[in-house]
């Protein structure tokens, strides 16, 4: 590559380029914008248009809104919104909450990290197919936690345990994505709780705050830029599963992926366009959320005055 | 300062003058002692908690007969387990078609990845921000909003239930992943070397090799990790554009799953979980150092 | 607030490792002690201890005649300022020099104009609304010595705090350090390796070596009357002259020497001498007179320093600029010790 002998005794500067850097390095970002854009957008960009009620292929030319109109007055999309939503945020919610708690709690027990760090990416590489079928057998009503209720006596039949899959607060979903993520979050606020923050804490300390204030006032405040990022991602991702509300969720209201893909699917083609209507929906929601979030995060970061 | 305070004292060390202090002795050791039983029950309890969802399909795998309220199965047998490794049995198929299309996806991520992640990482100019955010997007995006958009079209070119349609839309997940990751490592990574190498007389490709390659290997290894994983454990990507022609593992699975045979199910959940497991040891060895850093945004 | 602070006895131990071995100090209210020592003498893990960072493994140490040691960090009121101002990254320079006041809930109306005097008298009035990342170095610490001191705390901590400035910056950081605590008067520990450091700014110096205390007085005391060879090379006394003592007169390979009454030891002994007290061509007549060769002559900017051997003996001597006579390498030249500045030390071995 031509650019790489061009500067062969000048050392790249590492500081602020200038906006229009002719360094010819974009060029290196072309290969993954080429795999990753095109496919990417026009995935979007055909859903949009096929939402819109272009689909030749049932002889729709035109370009409406009647599939938006057709979902919003459809009661189970509301539905589907709302417990896609409130999965997604108590996911999000509890596994940071969780995550942090871990991380501080083993923090406590062991000074180096890397033992811990070890110990909590054993969930990572187990796809969440995997899980769900896991918490099915872990959490259902004959599941192994039944079981040891029984054994120990407090209830009798599988119907005495509480319904924690296939339930209308989708516990058992939310309970996956917990057990998933909030083993990540805590290798990644381990990260952070190095050396580094350990001495802002003693000097927090020689000037006078308890360990509740240094926990609120230094050692949260270090970590959420860390953390938000990734809760977001957790969040998105709980939010646009599809394998886990699909093996873990009641059948009505179905999740918003799972809805969207069994129109997808539905035999009557004119469903379709509410389909991509649907994935469009899902979409804005789902990047709305987190500009709304990371913007909070950052304000909040910036905003943390007497 | 007055005569009195300059206290003169020439040799060290002063014994100690008129009080007796009492002070509480500390021995070390029990306090240590007590910090590792302390730290070997967190481990277990940690351990435990990640692993304890597996154990029933593990258990379910080798029983016959194992229902509510039994803890341990009634009937143990191997009966699931010789019908999932069949050698004419769906399982191998799947195994082969999971690993082959992981193991493009991880490899050409991984090529796109470098040079995009060194762009992101290395160099500090405006709209960096939003190109990073722009990078994370095909990760937020629910992937059937990805599967429903692009059906109709990869019908028509005919990538539809091909092993390419599925290597490019897997693409769109993983591809992210490694690009974060490396632009992670790139963010500590330091271009001097390379200009030294130069100076050296050492030609682009030779830099590559000897001296950036090394340099970013740990993080290669994490990055090619998470696209691997992302790969395999794909499902509804793989359920529509495989067209229901296509058997990757998480596929046949949740098949198999509906099937209501959950010792099979087990049996095959080990199948599938293994490959990765054992890739966790491999990586992990190198991710201590390297850090699971997603860069933080 | 000025509190008397006592260690008594003070020991550490890591394992195997001691860091610090019965080490007693008191340090005097008011006062600026510096705590002087190389790297790895122990004085970072006494700061520690004293900051109630790390548990001692014996000993004590008082404020005003009270044990301290059941007292956690929050309650010790010594705060500490590092080389690495470590100024929260996350708030802004008010908030930072505001936090111990925050923590103490002192009113916001209260707390802005002490944050307010504060800023002032360290000079970062207008730098208050910005981040630490766009702050310099040396501002930086002078905003991390303004957050210390705004909780008017009972013993001030400086763990090598220019350390990271640059030379140029150092003086004058030297200088605030000084003046600051002067005028507001708070008992201040400063744990350095950096010799100025100690003269400049402290009233009383100890000397630590390997986790024990060596020597400890003026600054001065270290330079003329060192406690033993150790001290005299860690203070840049180049000149050990060995020689056997009687009386006041030490037979040595530059002839006999006289040296003065208070000078220590006696029998095998070091005499030192410091290069800057090294006379050349004095006057006729001098007791403790003699022939040198000159080996180096080196301009040092506002003095010359000479390399000179006698009697088998490497000498160095430091002439101002203006009582240089010119000495060219090979010339002979008239050397006076003059007795007073002489020093005899026990003949110890010097290692570490």
């Amino acid at each position: 590559m031509s650019s790489s002998g061009n500067h062969s005794l000048r050392a790249e500067p590492r500081r602020r380029a200038s906006p229009l850097n002719r360094d010819r390095s974009w060029t290196k970002l072309v290969p993954a914008l080429v795999v990753i854009v095109p496919l990417f957008t026009a995935a979007l960009v055909l859903a949009v248009i096929q939402s819109l009620g272009y689909f030749p292929l049932i002889g729709l030319r035109s370009f409406n809104l009647d599939a938006y109109r057709s979902l919003f007055s459809n009661g189970e999309f509301w539905q589907s919104l709302l417990l896609s939503t409130r999965i997604a945020f108590l996911a999000a919610l509890l596994s940071t909450v969780l995550g942090i708690a871990m991380a501080l709690g083993i923090r406590r027990i062991w000074r180096g990290r890397g033992r811990s760090a070890f110990l909590f990416q054993l969930s990572l590489p187990i796809p969440h197919v995997i899980g769900a079928l896991a918490m099915v057998h872990l959490l259902g009503q004959s599941g192994l936690i039944a079981r040891l209720g029984q054994s120990i006596g407090l209830i009798d039949a599988p119907s005495e345990f509480p319904a924690l899959v296939y339930d209308p607060f989708a516990l058992g979903i939310v309970a996956e994505f917990v057990w998933k993520d909030a083993p990540f979050i805590a290798i990644v606020a381990l990260g952070v709780l190095g050396s580094v923050t350990e001495n802002y804490e003693s000097v927090a300390a020689s000037l006078g705050a308890s360990s509740w204030q240094r926990l609120r006032h230094i050692t949260l405040p270090l970590l959420v830029p860390a953390v938000a990022p990734i809760s977001v991602i957790v969040f998105a991702f709980a939010f646009g599963s599809f394998e886990v509300p699909l093996l873990l969720g009641e059948s009505f209201p179905r999740a918003l992926p799972v809805l969207a893909y069994r129109l997808h699917t539905n035999v009557d083609l004119a469903r379709r366009p509410e389909a991509m209507a649907l994935a469009v929906i899902m979409s804005i929601v789902v990047m709305a959320a987190a500009l709304v979030y990371l913007t909070l995060v950052r304000r909040v970061l910036r905003g943390e005055r007497a | 300062m007055t005569a009195t305070q300059r206290t003169d004292r020439v040799i060290a060390p002063s014994p100690s003058p008129a009080r007796t202090p009492s002070w509480p002795r500390q021995p070390i050791r029990p306090r240590r002692h007590r910090e590792a039983v302390s730290g070997r029950i967190a481990a277990v309890l940690i351990v435990g908690i990640i692993l304890l969802p597996l154990v029933p399909l593990v258990i379910h795998s080798f029983a016959s007969r194992y229902v509510f309220p039994q803890l341990v199965p009634a009937e143990w047998s191997t009966r699931a387990w010789r019908i999932v490794l069949a050698a004419d049995g769906g399982t191998w198929k799947a195994l082969g078609w999971s690993v082959a299309v992981a193991t493009v996806v991880t490899a050409l991520s991984l090529l796109v990845a470098v040079p995009a992640g060194r762009v992101l990482g290395l160099r500090s100019f405006r709209g960096r921000r939003i190109l990073e955010f722009l990078v994370l997007t095909p990760l937020l995006v629910p992937a059937v909003a990805v599967a429903i958009g692009l059906d109709i079209t990869f019908i028509r070119l005919g990538l539809s239930g091909t092993f390419w349609g599925l290597v490019l839309v897997h693409l769109i997940p993983a591809t992210p992943y490694a690009v974060l990751v490396l632009a992670g490592v790139f963010a500590n990574y330091d271009a001097d070397f390379e200009a030294q190498a130069r100076t050296l007389g050492a030609g682009p490709l030779s830099v590559f090799r000897h001296v950036t390659m090394p340099a970013i290997m740990p993080g290669l290894i994490v990055a090619g990790f998470f696209a691997f994983i992302v790969s395999w454990s794909q499902y509804v990507l793989t359920l529509q554009i495989g067209g229901g022609k296509v058997l990757t593992l998480p596929v046949l699975l949740v098949s198999t799953a509906s099937g209501g045979d959950v010792a099979i199910t087990g049996a095959l959940t080990i199948v599938f979980a293994l490959p990765v497991v054992i890739l966790l040891g491999v990586a992990s060895r190198h991710v201590v150092r390297a850090g699971w850093g997603t860069t933080g945004t | 607030m000025t509190t008397r602070v006592d260690l008594v006895d003070l020991t550490k131990h890591f394992g195997s490792a001691h860091p610090v071995e019965e080490f007693s100090l008191t340090i005097e209210p008011g006062r600026v002690t510096a705590l002087l020592g190389p790297s790895g003498s122990g004085k970072t893990t006494l700061l520690k201890m004293i900051a109630g960072v790390l548990r001692p493994t014996s000993g004590d140490i008082q404020f005003d005649g009270e044990s301290v040691l059941d007292l956690p960090a929050p309650e010790r009121d010594a705060p500490m300022v590092f080389h690495n101002s470590l100024l929260f990254p996350h708030l802004t320079v008010e908030d930072n020099v505001g936090f111990g006041l925050r923590m103490r809930k002192t009113s916001p109306t209260e707390r802005n104009r002490r944050v307010a005097e504060m800023l002032e008298l360290v000079g970062l009035q207008d730098f208050g609304t910005r981040r630490p990342e766009q702050l310099s170095g040396g501002q930086q610490q002078r905003a991390a010595l303004a957050r210390a001191l705004i909780i008017a705390p009972k013993l001030l901590l400086l763990d090598e705090p220019l350390a990271n400035l640059d030379p140029g910056l150092r003086g004058e950081m030297r200088e605030l350090v000084r003046t600051v605590q002067h005028s507001l008067g708070f008992t201040t520990l400063l744990v350095t390796h950096d010799q100025e450091d100690a003269i400049v700014i402290a009233d009383h110096v100890a000397l630590i070596r390997s986790g024990s205390l060596v020597q400890e007085g003026v600054a001065r005391d270290f330079f003329e009357r060192p406690a033993s060879a150790w001290v005299a090379i860690f203070f840049g006394a180049g000149n050990l002259i060995p020689g056997e003592r009687t009386n006041n007169e030490v037979a040595t390979p530059l002839g006999r020497l006289r040296v003065i009454a208070e000078s220590p030891a006696s029998g095998t002994v070091l005499v030192t001498i410091r290069p800057e007290a090294v006379v050349l061509d004095a006057a006729e007549g001098q007791v403790n007179t003699f022939q040198a060769r000159v080996i180096a002559a080196e301009f040092r900017g506002s003095h010359i320093r000479m390399q000179l051997k006698a009697g088998g003996l490497d000498l160095e001597a430091t002439i101002p600029i203006d009582n240089a006579k010119s000495h060219a390498v090979g010339d002979t030249v008239r050397v006076t010790l003059p007795p007073e500045r002489l020093w005899s030390l026990p003949a110890e071995s010097s290692d570490p």
